[in-house]
């Protein structure tokens, strides 16, 4: 399931998070967010992101669609 | 999780700013025009970016909280909204709103989740919980804090 995750600490420091997109979508998916709340300091991919990039380019390198 | 960002907040949103001060028991004061504060300029602190010190006791609405004697001004120049208030202790409010302010930053920060979610077609749940934190010299550090989770409707 896609979700977005927002996380306020007691400092008032706000983390946004993204989980089960595929591939660069999760950038995407939360930016509209990003933009409402303030301005961007730092993005860190995860693994999960570079995981699923992989697994993009195996699918193009095959290019049987499976 | 496949990526995790970082947000410097700016308060964009009055509306999300007025649920915050609800949701922690303070008053909005639409439209009072000055807040109260020391009423002098020390000089023992930096100004707030883009503030003069005639701009100090001047607001456009102001936010009462209960419990401190002096307020909190909101100001908006140029489509930027900013939080002036005298933290001085005899004031009252840096032992209630929190140091910087930050109660009513995470307070703001949840309201303005919910209604950009909610106008993006999102549902929301909320949750309180501990967070791990980078705290200097303490290292990682399990604080309080809330966990909003947007789905799609």
């Amino acid at each position: 399931m896609e979700e977005i995750i927002i996380e306020i600490d007691d400092e008032g420091a706000v983390e946004v998070k993204t989980k089960g997109f595929k591939g660069k979508g999760c950038l995407t998916a939360s930016k509209w967010l990003e933009e409402q709340l303030g301005t961007t300091l730092e993005t860190k991919r995860t693994s999960e992101y570079y995981a699923e990039e992989t697994k993009e380019h195996v699918k193009i390198n095959r290019g049987d669609g499976n | 999780m496949s990526h995790v960002t970082t947000i410097d907040l700016e308060i964009k949103d009055l509306s999300a700013l007025k649920a915050a001060c609800e949701r922690l028991g303070y008053l909005w004061l639409e439209g009072q025009k000055n807040y109260r504060w020391y009423g002098r300029y020390m000089g023992n602190y930096a100004m707030p970016e883009g503030m003069t010190v005639a701009d100090l006791g001047k607001c456009e609405h102001a936010i009462s909280v209960p419990g401190a004697s002096y307020e909190i001004g909101v100001v908006t120049r140029n489509g930027k909204t900013t939080l002036l208030w005298d933290f001085w202790s005899s004031g009252g409010l840096e032992r209630i709103v929190g140091k910087g302010g930050c109660k009513l930053k995470q307070a703001y920060a949840v309201e303005a989740t919910r209604r950009a979610a909610r106008r993006a077609g999102y549902q929301v749940t909320e949750k309180r919980t501990l967070l791990d934190r980078f705290r200097g010299a303490m290292g990682m550090k399990q604080v309080d804090g809330i966990r909003l989770t947007l789905r799609r409707g």
